[in-house]
């Protein structure tokens, strides 16, 4: 039997998905603090809080490398996970974008983020239960 | 589709890391393929095939519609 991908692959894969995706959210929460800090101080608040735009490429990065990382089918997985929270959060935004006209008060762009992100987790559950 | 993955891989006496790692996959994806939870692609088909040395339709059946099940 000849092996095309040791078992500590996998293994690999997971510890630089957590070593980057951890970087990211770090320098995310960096750029957020020290723009805090620098909009007490009087200083120009947006040049630390373009920190965030290497973090969201960190994340972003840990992630594609998670999806090229894996065999056919956790791609699959991810793939249908990544679809299902398209499709949910698609739906959400819409909604709360809509009864912003009559109900809803106005919302930052951050929660469209929180829906997405709760989107995907609700399409990773069942994609898992699916193929469990 | 349905298949007989576990009873020759049994029958090697091989564990589903072992052909999973033969394969180049993960062990869960061995156990979705053996559970007819996953239809493996063209190339994972012919890799299994030439690793049991036969061809892929002996291995791998249609169902009763001729529908895949994934």
């Amino acid at each position: 039997m000849t092996a095309t991908r040791t078992p500590s692959a996998r293994t690999r894969a997971n510890r630089a998905f957590a070593v980057r995706f951890t970087a990211g959210m770090a320098l995310y929460l960096a750029g957020l603090f020290l723009a805090y800090l620098a909009e007490g101080a009087g200083f120009p608040a947006w040049i630390p809080a373009l920190l965030v735009v290497p973090a969201i490429v960190l994340m972003a990065w840990s992630n594609i490398s998670m999806y090229r990382s894996g065999d056919e089918f956790e791609r699959r997985k991810v793939a249908e996970a990544v679809m299902l929270a398209f499709v949910v959060s698609t739906g959400l935004i819409l909604a709360v974008g809509f009864l912003q006209f009559f109900l809803l008060p106005e919302m930052n762009w951050i929660f469209a983020f929180s829906i997405l992100m709760f989107s995907w987790l609700v399409g990773t559950l069942v994609s898992a239960v699916r193929y469990r | 589709m349905r298949n007989d993955l576990k009873a020759r891989r049994a029958e090697r006496r091989w564990s589903q890391a072992e052909l999973g790692k033969a394969l180049g996959v993960s062990r869960q994806t061995v156990i979705a393929i053996e559970n007819d939870k996953y239809d493996p692609s063209l190339p994972l088909a012919f890799k299994l095939a030439a690793l049991f040395e036969c061809p892929i339709e002996e291995i791998f059946v249609p169902d009763e519609e001729g529908q895949a099940a994934s």
